[in-house]
């Protein structure tokens, strides 16, 4: 398999790490530190299992260091989009801000 | 010159009727088979050799030991399996179809046993438990006369395949990594014009020729491009290909496997065909072609018909033969029978007519009137059988005559020594199916062409389906052309050559039985290679297993190393008769990866025996080996693990003595492979409280802090000091085996979970030499070290100081005061170029003081007893609170793992806590592993109480001292628990201690 | 005062030649990592170094070297770069080049805008020169060496078999390409080096 990484460009497995679903989102912190359990262990330990387009987290570690948010379909290994984890992320908080 | 010495070669190889236009017959080559030695030509492989010498049997089937001969001229080969070479380079399971002729070459049959009475009866031993009683009989009990005769001098061992060599392989064999536009596998007509409109017009194209030369079908066949011989314009057109400098032909190259992204594994012979590699030459070469477009032209593989005793050697699939004769110029036998369905067979007669081999007769399955049958039988005046099948096939090591059934039933006893015989083509698709789909049925030609293809690829040619040399060549030079455009690269179509039609008609024929279990007489077989026959199918079948998955598990058919090139087929054909069903609706197995086996030096490459994997080296490791140092590996890093003495008898007194000399005087220890992370920013304090459990925002600039990760489910993930070395800058260290894990932890933290936190990350694991400098008497040699301006008294560089220093005289450094061992020590860092000297400098300067390196075995032995957790107490099971670290969990900020740390089994305090355990007997071995239990209990794991983490002799103590987990172990300290071992088969009374062994008011490391 | 320490080699040998290519090292006076800081300080950081040194920090993976030969700048990720001194180009006061003055210069210039740590005794340069240089890296570097798709000044971080690496590309004219790998690993890459170079195993 390969992934065209945003910076480095297209670049076999062996360069990337995998992690998980890009789609589970850490449980913001509130102030008094309160917690919902459910939520954490949502987070921590559930994931959707999809046949199909799936959104996940990659890490080129011996690249340019960058995390990924890799759209790609589980049946078939094609990866239709690659983007860098850190512009997601500042898009999600930029939307709920 | 004449008379008969002039002519030895036609003695020696009676069956070379004519130049091949792949055969060199000007040039000899010697090679033995079976200890025999014969002869053939450059150009030749050994089974065109063989049968340039009128030997068909090759070797032994693999389950009931028939005798086989060669089935094809390719690398479908499923009988003719033999070893090459000898010694270190013995090679089994080679396909003598494929396997070239090189002077000097040593070639065996395989599944025989040579040595005969002798070894016999511990056969019998050894085997009669797995083997059947029928199997022994039949076996063993042969009169003494078989094991006389020439080519059955041996029994078959019952089951595998040649032997491996003994000695390890002293090649050298490569991978490596290339990239292009176009990747063409095969070099036919159709792969050879796309590859020549890909070429013209620029793009990066590899053409990839499994064989070891170019040309495919038009080498094999007795046909014209252009009113000249095919071969002619392969070579035209190689030279044309050889003069596009983007264009790469690559031959003795197999496209193995398609892999995502365009991908492609090909193994490349190098120098197979040699008896040795070239000084500095691989033997065989792995490559990883990643291209954008790929034109699959991998042309089609003969079936061969499954009738009673159809793998006699002498039956041939047609196609062989006439590559035999074409190419090799080797006729396989001197009375043909042709069995066909098919047009293409019947060329089989005419070739083999033309170079003077008599045609007994041509069966021709389709009813009279359909095809050239007729046409061909009078050009090779040969009597013609239409709608008639082969019933028998009469001799066992050699064909000595066929029974053919004419189309009123009538039996016709014909005699010949070759059979050659035609089902049709099957288009070579593995590479179109390896990433999942099922290809399609086409009742036309009575074959699977591809369905759906992975991104990037197209199909020509006779893969595709298409049989006839003109269509071929236009598809190829069109998928060429387009495969090009889809690249940026547009051209006109080349010029393409005219080739003769050629007619195909086939009429569908899978097997020449009248009812698959009628075969009752003979065997009539599938899978030549599994052995698999016609009456396993309709057993299979029988018992219920109609799918092709579960067929192929049951009988075995196509698991064999050929993968049922030639057998996979006629197997559906059978099954689907059976089920009654249409081959569409019986459906296929799906074909994996490689399509060719592949050796595990390939794969391996250079990577192999020390160098598996890479070394890393500390910046003291040449000085530490000149200390005649022991190394341990440590992850990937080499590291001193003691530094033993003239007299010292056993390492355990090298690392006592090193022990000692930390805690009575001062001892250094190369500490490098800590992990070191620079942390530079704005947020970076923010960062830090937010990755460790416990605060940072108050360590003042010049100061370190012990510092615990959770990871997100509340266990202990690694640990560290981090220093503070600028108000926005920190200096993270790392165990050594989570260097990398906590950096990409960092980044993830940072790019994923907070982005908006303005922090950077750099690793200086490698930039640093750091050196521990330990013991009461360090402060005075670092006294000899640190430049003078620098104050290192207690007072003004305290316990967890941190600063830059210059050293030896304005050589900038930082120093840290940390302890691992519980002593007076620090941290030293140098510029790694200088690590070396550093060592060397401490030698001198601490002689006075009675330093002395150690080793990470002392290291160990010093951590355990100050009770400092390492690696196997933080194992990933562990929690904060099992560590005796719970306090130090912040609860007035967020930080990873928190809330998950807080769940009450995390934190119950029934949970095995950290503990130090020290046997009653002092010389009492405590092992890391063993079982705690309660006195007197039985080993049962209801019992088990915790588990010893980490044990030494502590020669400090005097004693075998260990840290361990005990249940509800921050309460039982003095109690006596049970330390099992099983593996030892020992239990040791041990009491329960603090797990700070040494100096537990800590006033060392505070002096 | 005591003597000065005195700087050790990463690997035992220096240079080794074979097959018509030359594998060497090529050691660095100094180096450093640049760490745009956020918000402007990526654009402040641009304007900083190219005041300084005359150039643009690259936006992809490539390398740019100061007119006067001293100093290269690489990208080294989106918001990274390396700063390298080889030691034996000279400075025009023959003093040891842009080496001791790098990190000065660099603290001096652009110290408030990004995060300055010392690499030079982190990273090793090997060069490997020659023709079939490509041809040579191909057995350990698995991305596009084709001279269309990697030429002078290009930039690729990848592996070199199982050893991180960063791959630059020289020049064509002999081709010569640059490892930079970090200092502990250098040993083990100049052994597979060679072995891709020669075909020996040992
Ligand atoms: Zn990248």
């Amino acid at each position: 398999m390969r992934l065209t990484c945003p910076f480095c460009g297209s670049r076999g497995l062996e360069e990337f790490t995998y992690r998980g679903d890009a789609l589970v989102r850490r449980p913001a912190a509130d102030t008094s530190l309160q917690t919902d359990a459910q939520a954490w262990t949502d987070y921590v330990y559930l994931r959707d299992n999809p046949a199909g387009l799936h959104s996940e987290l990659w890490y080129h570690g011996v690249g340019c260091r960058s995390w990924l948010v890799v759209t790609r379909d589980t049946r078939t290994h094609r990866v239709d989009d690659v983007r860098a984890a850190s512009a997601v992320a500042a898009e999600r908080s930029g939307g709920a801000a | 010159m004449s008379g008969a010495a002039s002519h030895p070669k036609a003695g020696a190889q009676p069956m070379r009727v004519a130049n091949g236009n792949a055969v060199d017959t000007s040039r000899t080559l010697h090679f033995t088979f079976d200890g025999r030695r014969l002869s053939g030509h450059p150009g030749d492989t050994l089974a065109s050799a063989l049968l340039a010498h009128g030997i068909h049997l090759a070797g032994r089937s693999f389950k009931y030991h028939r005798p086989r001969g060669i089935l094809s001229a390719g690398p479908e080969e499923p009988n003719a399996l033999v070893e090459l070479r000898d010694g270190a380079r013995r090679e089994p399971n080679t396909r003598a179809t494929v396997a070239e002729l090189f002077d000097g070459l040593v070639a065996r049959s395989q599944n025989r046993w040579p040595s005969l009475a002798f070894d016999a009866l511990g056969m019998n031993g050894l085997l009669s438990s797995v083997l059947g009683a029928g199997f022994y009989y039949k076996t063993f009990m042969w009169p003494a006369s078989f094991w006389e005769k020439v080519y059955e001098p041996a029994i078959r061992r019952a089951a595998g395949l040649g032997r491996a060599a003994d000695e390890a392989d002293p090649d050298h064999y490569e991978k490596a990594t290339t990239f292009c536009d176009v990747l063409v596998v095969g070099s036919g007509p159709a792969g050879l014009a796309a590859a020549l409109a890909a070429g013209r017009a620029g793009a990066r194209v590899i053409l990839c020729e499994e064989d070891s030369l170019p040309g495919g079908r038009l080498r094999a066949e007795h046909m014209t491009l252009d009113g000249a011989p095919a071969a002619d314009w392969v070579a035209k057109a190689c030279q044309a290909l050889a003069a596009m400098p983007e264009v790469t032909v690559m031959t003795r190259a197999c496209v193995f496997g398609t892999y995502d992204g365009g991908t492609y594994g090909v193994l490349e012979r190098v120098a197979d065909h040699k008896p040795v590699p070239a000084e500095g030459e691989a033997r065989q070469r792995l490559w990883r072609i990643v291209a954008r477009r790929c034109v699959v032209a991998t042309g089609a593989i003969e079936r061969p018909v499954v009738f009673p005793n159809n793998d006699r050697p002498g039956v041939m699939l047609a196609g062989a033969v006439r590559t035999y004769v074409n190419r090799f110029g080797v006729a396989p036998g001197r009375r043909a029978v042709v069995y066909t369905c098919n047009d293409d067979g019947l060329r089989t007669a005419r070739d083999l007519a033309r170079v003077g081999v008599k045609v007994a007769a041509i069966v021709d399955s389709r009813p009279e009137g359909t095809g050239a049958g007729a046409q061909v039988a009078r050009d090779c005046g040969a009597p013609f059988f239409a709608g008639a099948s082969l019933a028998d096939v009469y001799g066992s090591k050699g064909v000595k005559s066929v029974l053919v059934r004419d189309h009123a039933g009538q039996a016709h006893n014909i005699a010949c020594d070759l059979v050659a015989m035609s089902g049709g083509w099957s288009p070579n698709i593995a590479l179109t199916t390896h990433q999942g789909a099922r290809p399609d049925y086409r009742e036309d030609i009575c074959a699977f062409v591809p369905s759906a293809l992975p991104p990037g690829m197209v199909v020509v040619g006779a893969a595709a389906g298409v049989f006839d040399t003109a269509e071929a060549l236009g598809q190829g030079a069109q998928a060429g052309q387009a495969a090009a455009a889809l690249c940026g690269f547009e051209t006109a179509l080349p010029d393409l050559p005219r080739a003769e039609p050629a007619s195909y008609g086939i009429q569908a024929l899978f097997h020449a039985l009248k009812g698959v279990a009628a075969a009752k007489k003979g065997k009539a077989f599938v899978d030549f290679q599994n052995d698999v026959t016609a009456r396993d199918i309709g057993l299979a079948a029988h018992e219920g297993f109609v799918s092709v998955e579960h067929l192929k598990r049951y009988t075995t058919l196509g698991m064999a190393t050929d993968q049922g090139k030639t057998s996979n087929v006629n197997a559906l054909a059978l099954l689907a008769e059976v089920s009654e069903r249409s081959i569409a609706q019986t459906g296929t197995t799906l074909i994996r990866p490689p399509t060719q086996p592949v050796a595990i030096g390939a794969l391996a490459g250079a990577h192999r025996g020390p160098h598996f994997k890479p070394e890393r080296l500390p910046p003291t490791h040449q000085w530490a080996m000149a200390q005649g140092a022991v190394f341990t590996a440590n992850g990937l890093w080499q590291r001193a693990q003691w530094y033993p003495r003239a007299g010292e008898q056993t390492w355990q007194e090298t690392v006592n003595r090193e022990v000692r000399t930390v805690r009575e005087a001062v001892g250094f220890c190369d500490v490098t492979t800590l992990g070191k992370i620079d942390i530079q920013g704005p947020d970076a304090a923010e960062f830090l409280e937010r990755v460790y459990v416990n605060a940072w925002k108050k360590l003042p600039v010049g100061r370190a802090r012990y510092g615990l990760m959770l990871r997100e489910d509340g266990f202990a993930y690694d640990d560290g000091t981090t220093a503070r070395l600028g108000e926005n800058h920190y200096v993270m260290t790392t165990t050594t085996a989570n260097a990398g894990g906590v950096m990409a932890h960092l980044e993830f933290c940072h790019q994923w979970l907070w982005p908006e936190m303005d922090v950077q990350f750099i690793s200086v694991t490698d930039e640093w030499a750091q050196i521990a400098v330990a013991g009461p008497k360090s402060r005075d040699v670092l006294r000899q070290i640190v430049d003078p301006e620098y104050d290192l008294s207690n007072e003004a560089f305290g316990y967890m100081a941190a600063r830059s220093v210059t050293v030896c005289g304005g050589q900038e450094a930082r120093l840290f005061r940390l302890s691992f061992s519980g002593e007076l020590a620090y941290e030293l860092a140098v510029p790694a170029r200088y690590g070396a000297a550093l060592a060397e400098r401490l030698m001198q300067m601490g002689a006075p003081y009675g330093i002395a390196p150690y080793g990470t075995e002392a290291l160990g032995v010093l951590r355990i007893e100050k009770g400092h957790p390492a690696g196997p107490e933080l194992n990933g099971q562990t929690t904060a609170h099992d560590l005796g670290m719970g306090r130090m969990l912040s609860t007035r900020k967020d930080f990873i793992g928190r809330v998950m740390a807080q769940r009450p089994a995390l934190t119950d305090p029934a949970r095995p806590t950290l503990v130090g355990l020290q046997p009653l007997c002092a010389t009492d071995t405590l092992a890391a592993g063993a079982h705690l239990l309660p006195q007197g209990a039985l080993a049962t794991a209801a019992a088990d109480q915790g588990w010893i983490s980490s044990a030494a002799w502590s020669p400090t103590v005097g004693s075998w001292i260990a840290l361990g987990f005990l249940a509800n172990g921050a309460t039982r300290l003095g109690e006596v628990v049970a330390v099992h071992n099983p593996l030892a088969g020992t239990v040791v009374n041990a009491r329960v201690v603090s797990p700070v062994f040494v100096d537990p008011e800590g006033e060392r490391l505070h002096g | 005062m005591a003597d000065k320490l005195h700087a050790t080699a990463p690997i035992g040998a220096e240079a080794i030649s074979a097959n018509g290519l030359r594998l060497a090292l090529a050691p660095l006076a100094e180096a450093a990592s640049l760490g745009a800081f956020a918000g402007s300080g990526r654009a402040e950081l641009l304007a900083c170094v190219r005041a300084e040194f005359g150039v643009d920090l690259p936006q992809t993976p490539k390398a740019v070297t100061t007119a006067d030969g001293l100093v290269t700048f690489l990208w080294c990720g989106p918001s990274q770069w390396l700063a390298l001194a080889p030691a034996e180009a000279s400075g025009p006061s023959g003093a040891s080049s842009g080496g001791q003055g790098l990190m000065a210069r660099l603290r001096a210039s652009c110290g408030a805008v990004c995060a300055l740590s010392a690499q030079g005794d982190s990273r090793t340069a090997l060069r490997l020169s020659g023709p079939g240089t490509r041809a040579v890296l191909s057995r350990l570097v698995p991305v596009d060496l084709h001279p269309r798709a990697f030429r002078a000044g290009d930039v690729a971080l990848t592996l070199a078999g199982h050893i991180p690496v960063i791959v630059r590309h020289l020049d064509d004219q002999p081709e010569a390409c640059e490892l930079l790998v970090f200092r502990s690993f250098a040993a083990s890459l100049f052994h597979d080096l060679h072995v891709a170079m020669t075909g020996h195993t040992s």
